[in-house]
């Protein structure tokens, strides 16, 4: 067996080289350089185990001669454990060579050395820090000789199911690539020599060339620009961020200060932030100013395209006409009147509501950009984590609830971010549950007409009541279907800065293009097919009960009178399948008019159906993605039901008590 | 001089701190119920003299409470309130961390100037939200007005525009950049 001693410089790694080995060493050089090599042997229960101690070093990279020496060994000499001696006194420093450690080798075992010291500066919780990271850690005073016996025992005897650090989804994308690439090479060890790869280290560099795969080196190139561009800084500088805020995050887990100096802006940003009496009430700030930016600041924008599109009444009669009208005008007069109704009032108003939609999906995602790239929402991961896991979730999880209120789409492939499978699909099946952008839009829509006097309650109301089921289901869940421990995790917590404008551009198109893409075939499909529905059979009016649309409404009358909603309100939620915000083009062409339609409901009505809407399936667009995401028709199938069955329920139970106690009539 | 600049800055942080703490309750109210003498609320801009035994300028310390406090009933008293719920709880949550801040600032403690900067971002972050709400509003309201004649815009005074520019001053003192120390130590 085969221990390799690896450690800063002055961690006592000799100290504990020397305990572990006695007087049986053997001091030399390492071959073909003058750096000393120590190796010596020791007995475990008649085992004979060959230890060597490797240069000190405070990382991997290939810039020195020792941390060459350290890695080469490592991967070539394959040992089978690797003990980390770490300086517990100072803990987050050390914790960098640990992670550059877990990219190379599976065995490892940490010796928090110098432990009768640290226990002055920190409160160190050994077992969390061996939860979290799946792996032995030992604390040892190695010049008492503390701790040296059960490091060794850990290390013959010990159980490795390394948890390895993860990088930001648009660098791990890149990295699968090269490790692809790399494995049909044959080469081993291939999730490192890619990093190393997109982080132009020379020596890898050269033993790739060597192999003659230039297509790999100009693979590592590419990508590694992209990832430059993304985060606006140089490769070594990205990388060693992110290995930083792993470190930073697993010594805010694992340690307690107890009296440390030199206090940075983001120490202190976090002191406040992440405080535990006012951390909670400024997430909830951000949020609303952040929700109040976006949506406030895409109302010219929304307006203005819609006057484009669609033109406008004027207050003292004659009309704007939009480029809808004038196309179809242009268009009469070499096509049936039918057919250019169709194409323009049809299609082109299904694009006309999508590209209303773009400035608030854009805002959405800039907001949410700035706040991740900054360094902001791993804070708020942070805080929520101890409320998320009551839920069964990780604090990571509420990110992507978050989300799921700007839309339940890219909110569902957020959970990509969780690692955990059950906790993944626990977060994927409470999304829906979550109002999004188009449902508070509808939400918007029917209290301005039904509820003046108290919009903003019953928006409030419709919110609460949204969070409240969202926390039971997912407290009744994590104890029953979605069963299971919330696994320890490193929270990375990045130093704060400030987000170049080119990154934050490129992950705000990155999280808008696909979601634009779908939702514009989509909500168009679904305009051209109302209409349909409204002008067919051939010859009836527009919209009145002779056409298919009102014969539904007819049919469907007496199916939702317990639940308290009209015939059209049922149709309205059967268009809301395909994207919720064509509720309100289905209530526009039911309806000639906002009076018709406020008298076609009592506000309990009104209410009712709200409820309803806020619950029952997502659309099709949430429902492909989660199909995506789990690729299980039982899934999507249990998501379905699981949204209709609350939203029934919450129907009759409001409208049912509503009508007992004479409310709203 | 630093320690003039620091106790200065207290006694403003108090200032925007008791105006926060005003609109913060009118706005929250205004929709609701009036309540009268609400701008004595601002009173609390004497809060700093409380504090009496950390200051070393207590002549100053005298002088600028009353300034100050005089210069907040007079905004305060001025001014009309937009009923906004949770504009005011958020308006509220800033004086709650500037008030927090002041005694660990004033003992040159990074905790109080912790408190002091998320204080002051968030109030800057409130302030320019609704400026820019303002101009979007602005650019709204005549893309609505295409083909009619309208009245100018109506613009009205929300107090945040004034906190923005008033919590502007207050970045000298971060800027300036004294040395803090934990509290431990």
């Amino acid at each position: 067996m085969l221990i390799a001693l690896a450690g800063n410089p002055n961690t006592g790694k000799s100290t504990i080289f020397n305990a572990l080995t006695g007087s049986h060493q053997h001091v030399g050089n390492w071959p073909g350089v003058t750096v000393e090599k120590k190796e010596g042997f020791v007995t475990y229960k008649g085992k004979r185990i060959r230890v060597v101690d490797l240069p000190g070093t405070y990382s991997l990279t290939a810039y020195s001669l020792e941390e060459l020496i350290a890695r080469n060994f490592i991967l070539e000499e394959k040992p089978d454990v690797v003990i980390d001696i770490i300086d517990s006194t100072n803990l987050e420093r050390n914790l960098y060579l640990l992670t550059e450690l877990m990219e190379l080798t599976d065995r490892i075992v940490v010796a928090l050395n110098m432990f009768d010291e640290a226990k002055k500066k920190y409160r160190i919780d050994v077992e969390k820090m061996r939860k979290i990271l799946g792996i032995p850690v030992v604390p040892t005073v190695a010049i008492r000789g503390i701790g040296i016996d059960e490091l060794l025992k850990s290390a013959v005897e010990g159980k490795f199911s390394l948890k390895r650090p993860r990088y930001p989804e648009d660098v791990e994308r890149r990295i699968e690539i090269l490790e692809r690439m790399l494995r049909e090479l044959g080469v081993e060890k291939e999730r490192w020599h890619a990093i190393k790869l997109l982080e132009n280290d020379g020596d890898v560099t050269k033993k790739i060339q060597k192999m003659g795969a230039r297509d790999v080196i100009h693979q590592a190139e590419h990508l590694r620009h992209e990832i430059e561009d993304i985060y606006g800084d140089d490769i070594e500088s990205v990388m060693a961020s992110f290995r930083y805020s792993f470190s930073h995050g697993l010594f805010h887990e694992v340690a307690e200060p107890l009296n440390v100096g030199g206090v940075t802006i983001t120490d202190m940003l976090d002191h406040v932030v992440a405080h535990k009496i006012f951390g909670i009430p400024i997430f909830l700030v951000i949020m609303y100013l952040s929700f109040n930016f976006v949506f406030e600041m895409a109302a010219p924008f929304q307006d203005a395209i819609d006057l484009i599109f669609n033109g406008k009444d004027l207050a003292g009669g004659g009309r704007v006409n939009g480029l809808i009208d004038i196309s179809y005008l242009w268009m009469a007069k070499f096509l049936p009147a039918w057919a250019s109704s169709f194409i323009n009032y049809g299609m082109l108003r299904g694009l006309a509501a999508v590209l209303t939609f773009t400035p608030i999906i854009m805002l959405l995602f800039l907001i949410l950009s700035l706040l991740e790239d900054s360094g902001y929402l791993a804070r708020v991961a942070f805080l929520m984590d101890r409320i998320m896991r009551k839920m069964g979730l990780e604090g990571r999880g509420v990110i992507s609830l978050m989300l799921g209120l700007g839309c339940n789409v890219p909110a569902i492939m957020s959970t990509r971010a969780l690692k955990n499978e059950r906790e993944r699909k626990l977060s994927i099946a409470l999304n829906p549950l979550i109002p999004c952008g188009a449902r508070i839009q509808v939400f918007a829509f029917l209290t301005s007409l039904f509820f003046r006097e108290n919009q903003a309650l019953v928006l409030w109301s419709l919110l609460i009541i949204s969070f409240i089921v969202v926390a039971l289901l997912g407290y009744i869940y994590s104890r029953t279907i979605f069963k299971g421990e919330v696994e320890p995790f490193v929270m990375e917590l990045p130093p704060y800065r400030l987000p170049t404008l080119r990154g934050i551009a490129i992950h705000m198109w990155e999280k808008s293009e696909g979601f634009l893409r779908k939702a514009g075939t989509i909500i168009i499909g679904a305009a051209a097919i109302i209409w349909l529905l409204a002008a067919l059979p051939w010859g009836v009016e527009y919209g009145s009960e002779a056409s298919y649309i009102g014969q539904i409404a007819r049919f469907l009358g007496p199916v939702g009178h317990i639940f308290g909603l009209t015939p059209e309100a049922i149709i309205a939620l059967f268009f809301g399948f395909f994207a919720k915000e064509v509720v309100i083009d289905s209530f526009t062409v039911l309806f000639s008019s906002k009076e018709a339609l406020m008298a076609s409901m009592t506000s309990l009505q009104a209410y009712s159906f709200l409820l309803f809407l806020l619950f029952y399936t997502p659309c099709v667009a949430t429902l492909a993605t989660i199909y995506q995401e789990t690729r299980s028709v039982r899934f999507l199938i249990f998501v379905v039901i699981e949204g209709f069955v609350l939203a029934l329920l919450s129907s009759f139970l409001a409208y049912n008590i509503g009508t007992l106690l004479g409310v709203g009539g | 001089m630093k320690r003039e600049y620091l106790e200065f800055s207290v006694i403003y942080t108090a200032f925007l701190a008791s105006l926060c703490l005003y609109y913060g309750v009118a706005e929250v109210f205004a929709s609701l119920f009036n309540i009268p003498y609400l701008f004595l609320l601002s009173l609390f801009a004497v809060y700093p003299l409380l504090l009496w035994r950390d200051f070393h300028n207590r002549i100053l310390l005298v002088v600028l409470v009353f300034l100050m406090s005089a210069v907040a009933l007079l905004l305060t008293s001025h001014t009309s309130v937009p009923g906004d719920v949770v504009g005011g709880l958020s308006l509220l949550l800033v004086s709650a961390l500037l008030f927090y801040s002041l005694r660990d600032t004033l003992r040159e403690l990074y905790s109080g100037l912790s408190f002091y900067i998320v204080g002051l971002f968030l109030l800057l972050a409130i302030g320019l939200l609704q400026i820019l709400i303002l101009l979007a509003d602005i650019m709204d309201y005549y893309i609505l007005c295409v083909g009619e004649s309208c009245a100018p815009y109506p613009f009205s005074m929300r107090p945040e525009y004034a906190l923005f520019f008033l919590g502007l001053l207050s970045l000298y003192p971060f800027l300036h950049r004294w040395e803090f120390r934990r509290k431990s130590e």
